[in-house]
């Protein structure tokens, strides 16, 4: 059981704050998602978590041990983080690039071993994309290039993973296929943080969802409990159409107010 | 790096070094040269060899290692590559420090000045390009940075060179600016090779960082490098690899640029295994430029620097081209 937790977080960027006395925390098996609107420190705590910004006050927790004091390969292999838009600097096989979410696994002259290789190709076919393994990473679409970042996140096989909009620039079917996916992780016993923009999406595959509003919570529990008809009005200036289907709720975002 | 790839940059660069002592004005067999190395042979032949071409063949396989494995290890680090120790004016800013200990006399002091000038000037130089256009910044800016870096260097070297004191300082300061590696001695083989050595080594270990920054900083980090430590090494490495090369050969543009992009698809793209194939092939690259530029015009000698400047320049021209078209 692992517990990744923020306490009480504070975080400037230059003069702005960031994040103002946050408190959140994931477990193993949780999926949970993070939203909130544009600017509300979303990224910034998804960071913060992953140990890449120091914060001005408060602490990050791995178990009891603070992140700070965890050496940096020792964090690299228990924390996976996915950065937003990520960006393939050079012409990279798609295979290389998932094969670098070994890195942490590796001692400093290791190459990758078969081992390495057979995880990685696993990552590859959980995303639908071993097809893509000899293609340059720089010629690759939105959607093929977003799956590729994320399976090499997932081929690190982190404890906690933290994702930040996985699903931007995908297709209905693969947003479907990536948040099954993170679903499944979760089930298996990864701790697993999303940054969603898509409340239809937060709404139906998150168990919990943290609800940020100018660097502070706004609300916090299951999708159902944040998600309020007010709340949407207050945080988000919408209205939203919900209803239910196959026995769960859905949140569609309506009008502005 | 794939073992084939290797063996083939390995055995040209032999065959460089061997061509390197074997032609010049004069032609010497090949036994005979390697001879005159361990003391064999007539006294004009040790005294052609040990004096002449050793230390220029081997400062031309050592420096030309040292910019084929920069210019790597800042493309790979800048994600960007068009970065070179000569366009962003890295071996400018060592070519002046080296003028600035010159210029001074600081050499007739101490010897050790002269690479250490080089090392202080080149690290300056990549320090300033770094907080210009680090952060992957786009290739615009990184070229703005390089004009801006070489434009401040050539302003005060040209600065030395109005104000020297004699015809003598004058030539010595425009053989810097030139570069080139003609009356080199086993003294400046002494006085660069240990600082090259270190900084080539020292770049040599940031293969592994290069590879996770090809994702950029943020997954990088995540992966367990430490942006900072790369960061310092880099900056070290290059200065004591550029520092050192320019500080006795002056600057020799371009090696870095050309290098890289040759091999880079040879190595699957991976910034990290570039390094090393760079070092190889910019040392057997520097070799046979040298070669050339002792024997395309016989009765004097072109600067290497101007003949790796006027193949390079074209290159860079179009790889400029290259990346216009591919940056939105």
């Amino acid at each position: 059981m692992t517990r990744l937790a923020a306490r009480d977080l504070t975080v400037k960027l230059g003069t702005r704050t960031a994040l103002e006395r946050v408190s959140a925390a994931v477990e193993s098996g949780e999926f949970v998602g993070l939203i909130g609107p544009n600017g509300a420190g979303k990224t910034t705590l998804l960071r913060a978590l992953a140990g890449l910004v120091a914060p001005e006050g408060g602490s990050v927790t791995l178990d009891v041990r603070p992140l700070t004091a965890l050496g940096r390969r020792d964090r690299a292999r228990r924390l996976g983080y996915l950065p937003q838009d990520g960006t393939i600097h050079w012409a990279l096989p798609v295979a290389e690039v998932v094969l670098m979410g070994r890195l942490p696994h590796l001692g400093a002259w290791d190459r990758a071993s078969d081992a390495d290789r057979a995880i990685a190709a696993s990552a590859m076919s959980a995303l639908d994309i071993a097809d893509l393994a000899e293609r340059p990473a720089t010629r690759l679409s939105g959607g093929e290039k977003a799956r590729v970042l994320l399976a090499r996140a997932l081929a690190g096989a982190p404890e906690i993973l933290l994702a930040d909009e996985p699903v931007a620039g995908l297709d209905p079917y693969h947003r479907l296929e990536v948040m099954e996916h993170l679903a499944g992780l979760a089930e298996t016993g990864t701790g697993v943080v999303v940054v969603l923009h898509d409340l239809a999406l937060a709404a139906r595959f998150c168990r919990r969802l943290v609800l940020l509003d100018k660097g502070r919570i706004a609300a916090e529990g299951s999708p159902a409990e944040v998600l309020t008809q007010e709340r949407l009005a207050a945080v988000y200036r919408i209205e939203a159409v919900r209803g239910s289907h196959d026995g769960s709720d859905y949140v569609l975002p309506w009008r502005r107010v | 790096m794939s073992r084939g790839l290797f063996a083939l940059l390995l055995v040209l660069l032999v065959a460089g070094f061997l061509a390197s002592l074997a032609l010049g004005p004069v032609a010497i067999d090949i036994r005979a040269a390697l001879g005159a190395i361990f003391g064999d042979g007539p006294e004009a032949l040790r005294l052609i060899i040990l004096e002449i071409r050793l230390p220029r063949t081997i400062l031309a396989l050592a420096i030309g290692a040292a910019l084929g494995i920069a210019g790597a290890a800042l493309q790979g680090y800048l994600r960007n590559p068009l970065a070179e120790p000569g366009v962003v004016g890295v071996s400018a800013a060592g070519a002046l420090g080296a003028v600035v200990v010159f210029y001074f006399g600081l050499v007739r002091v101490f010897p050790y000045a002269l690479p250490l000038g080089g090392l202080l000037g080149a690290g300056i130089g990549v320090w300033l390009v770094y907080a210009l256009a680090g952060r992957g910044g786009s290739t615009a800016t990184l070229i703005l940075a390089g004009v801006a870096v070489n434009a401040l260097a050539g302003a005060l070297t040209a600065l030395a060179l109005s104000l020297a004191p004699s015809p003598y300082a004058t030539l010595e300061i425009i053989h810097w600016m030139l570069g080139g590696l003609t009356d080199r001695s086993m003294t400046h083989v002494w006085l660069a090779l240990p600082f090259i050595l270190a900084g080539a080594v020292l770049l040599a270990t940031l293969a592994r960082g290069l590879d996770a920054l090809t994702l950029g900083e943020d997954a990088a980090q995540s992966m367990g490098v430490s942006l900072a430590g790369l960061r310092l090494r880099l900056v070290l490495g290059t200065a004591l690899a550029v520092g050192a090369s320019t500080a006795v050969a002056g600057v020799i543009g371009f090696v870095g640029l050309v290098v890289p992009h040759l091999l880079r698809g040879r190595v699957g793209y991976r910034p990290g295994a570039l390094l090393v194939a760079s070092a190889l092939g910019g040392a057997t690259l520097t070799l046979l430029a040298d070669l050339a530029a002792r024997l395309i015009v016989t009765d004097r000698e072109i600067n290497l620097g101007v003949l790796t400047a006027l193949i390079g320049a074209p290159f860079f021209l179009a790889l400029v081209l290259q990346a216009r078209r591919s940056e939105p």
